[in-house]
């Protein structure tokens, strides 16, 4: 007795929506029942179980075989039949798959051959189970043997071909994103040496200008100092404009340079301010960002002359302490706020040794026991002598 | 009938006062220094006492702006500006000043200021000050803040806006998290911290606060909340509340 046209219709609509679940499992696949199966291959095997089990039972009006069964053995004979098609499926077609697919063993072959290899491990284990499944099931009807094979075959290859098609569309995206990131690293490369230039270059031109103008008085009022400043004033921008690409400089030269800065504003001030200078003599082979006591020098400078009618003290002390540079710039100037507003000196410093020191340097300012900015910095890299 | 001005010389840099001095010897039937300040207080203190038709007046000096002179005094003088920064000879002088020399000052730059002084300069000048103090505001824009400061202990410890990844309220104390590792603590609290940074941190949670532009994904996550992978060493996920489920959508145009 054939069926009637409306029970074909709930059929239908039955198999397209086993279909449509199999398919979104399928786009899920990777984080379906993520949060309540903690075992990977656990997880695995139950979707791709219910992935087959939906899409075989999706399949059902293009099989004559199932009608077959369903006249032969009843409805839930043959519905069991479907879950136990599926059952070994899972079991041994897709984790032989999965196998060939993921064990390190087979990393060792090209894209192309690995994919083959999978395609293959398909075909013959889909066949297999096919073989297997008609022999404990099915064993009166021998003749369609064949047909079963080829169908076999033929879904094997098709699903094959569509993982295959996957793999490759991942890979790509993959290598497109790689090339990416390396352009990007590529670029960021660029950029720190690109801020570097623009920070090394930039010694304050105000700080130029004020001093070129108390040259012009000096240069009438009193030529010795005038110059004095004009050579200290050379010293510093030579060393600000010749850094021929090195972005380090020992701690010597950086000292020599806080003290031709100090020097300058020393004459500028005329002894409004004094300044001392302690440096440990193991540490002047030491690297240091190319002008980062510089601006901090400056910093003191402005906040020690804030303090008016009294002589500003400016202090710079470097010394190693259990393998960590410190180095600490003092002004008798006004405390600092709670609420500091870094200007662009302090900035750079920050950039400099976030480009260089990376994650191994701190900056603390601190009121006592006295005022001062504290450089700490680790992982000291030491100038070679024929440098 | 020729007018003298009398003028007081505020620079910090004594250098620099003498060559005005020097240079004004030219000018001595114009401008007559009656008075030197090397400091902003100073500066008030002479202006106040002396009351002179004329100041030259440098802009930086270590104690005030020279903005900040004019802002606190009474008695208002023609004022001629001298700096070492361009960015500041902006055509708002030519409203309230009589001129502006830029430092190094030329000879021949400063008899044009002469001249100017002589065409509008005038004894007993009443300046209008409203208009004037909106103009200075305008230049004291307050800089922009860069960084937030903590302190810990006697320290204070500058953490600058791009290096912080987000902040979580814990009891009566916030922690700040830094792109190193780091953490700081802190004991402002969470809504106060939001006023005083900039719009890049952006609130997901009650107790959390992230850096916008620290954010290295954001993926759907279950009721209504987002999942916030942050880029920090530790890839720290962040999930969002429920009741800013509107919020995020609209900051992040979704």
């Amino acid at each position: 007795m054939n069926p009637t046209i409306i029970e074909y219709a709930i059929l239908i609509g039955f198999c397209i929506l086993f279909g449509l679940l199999g398919l979104y499992l399928l786009a899920n696949f990777k984080n379906t029942f993520r949060n309540i199966i903690g075992n990977e291959w656990v997880r695995r095997n139950v979707l791709v179980w219910l992935i087959t089990f939906s899409l075989v039972v999706a399949t059902t009006p293009m099989s004559g075989e199932y009608f077959y069964a369903v006249r032969k053995y009843g409805w839930v004979t043959a519905i069991l039949g479907q879950m136990i098609v599926a059952t070994f499926n899972t079991l041994i077609v897709f984790n032989l798959a999965w196998l060939v697919a993921a064990h390190p063993f087979f990393d060792r072959f090209s894209f192309a051959k690995r994919k083959i290899l999978v395609l293959l491990t398909l075909i013959i284990s889909c066949v297999g189970v096919s073989l297997m499944v008609k022999n404990v099931f099915n064993t009166d009807n021998k003749e369609y043997a064949g047909f079963s094979i080829l169908s076999s075959i033929y879904m094997a290859t098709a699903i094959g071909l569509v993982y295959i098609l996957m793999s490759y569309l991942d890979l790509e995206r993959k290598r497109k994103f790689d090339e990416k990131e390396l352009e990007l690293s590529r670029l960021r490369e660029l950029k720190t040496k690109a801020e570097l230039d623009a920070l090394h270059s930039k010694v304050n031109p105000h700080f130029l200008y004020n001093a070129l103008n108390s040259i012009a008085d000096l240069s009438i009022t009193d030529g010795k100092k005038a110059r004095r400043m004009t050579v200290a004033l050379a010293d510093l921008f030579r060393y600000s404009i010749n850094y021929s690409n090195n972005n380090f400089s020992t701690v010597r030269e950086e000292v020599e340079m806080a003290e031709v800065y100090l020097q300058i504003e020393k004459i500028r001030f005329e002894d409004q301010l004094t300044y001392t200078i302690q440096v440990e003599d193991e540490v002047t082979h030491y690297l240091l960002p190319r002008f980062v006591l510089q601006p901090l020098m400056e910093n003191a400078v402005k906040h020690g002359l804030k303090a008016t009618g009294r002589l500003t003290e400016i202090s710079l002390d470097i010394r190693m302490e259990q393998n960590v540079l410190v180095i600490h710039i003092s002004d008798n100037g006004p405390l600092f706020p709670d609420e500091l507003k870094p200007g662009y000196g302090v900035k750079s410093v920050y950039d400099k040794l976030d480009l260089l020191f990376p994650d191994n340097y701190e900056i603390h300012f601190s009121n006592q026991p006295r005022k001062e900015v504290s450089v700490y910095i680790k992982k000291l890299m030491k100038n070679e002598p024929d440098i | 009938m020729s007018q003298i001005f009398r003028a007081i010389l505020i620079d910090d840099e004594p250098a620099a006062r003498r060559l005005m001095r020097n240079l004004l010897l030219e000018h001595a039937g114009l401008v007559q220094v009656v008075a030197e300040a090397g400091t902003g207080e100073e500066a008030i203190t002479q202006i106040e006492a002396l009351q002179p038709d004329l100041i030259f007046l440098d802009i930086q000096m270590p104690d005030l702006t020279g903005f900040e002179v004019i802002e606190r005094l009474n008695h208002k003088p023609n004022i001629i500006f001298t700096t070492a920064y361009e960015q500041y000879a902006i055509k708002a002088f030519e409203t309230f000043s009589i001129d502006y020399l830029l430092k190094p000052i030329k000879e021949e730059r400063l008899e044009q200021s002469m001249e100017k002084l002589k065409r509008f300069g005038r004894l007993n000048t009443v300046i209008d000050v409203p208009g004037l103090q909106e103009i200075i505001r305008q230049i004291q824009a307050p800089k922009q803040s860069t960084a937030l400061s903590i302190r810990t202990g006697d320290r204070i410890i500058l953490l600058r806006y791009e290096q912080i990844v987000y902040l979580e309220a814990q009891d009566k104390y916030v922690y700040i998290y830094t792109t190193d590792g780091q953490k700081h603590l802190t004991d402002l609290t969470l809504t106060a911290l939001a006023e005083k940074l900039p719009s890049r941190f952006f609130r997901i949670q009650k107790s959390y606060l992230i850096n916008k532009e620290r954010i290295k994904e954001m993926h759907r996550h279950f009721n209504g909340r987002y999942l916030f992978i942050m880029d920090d060493k530790a890839s720290s996920r962040l999930t969002s509340g429920r009741t800013y489920y509107e919020d995020i959508r609209a900051e992040f145009g979704l």
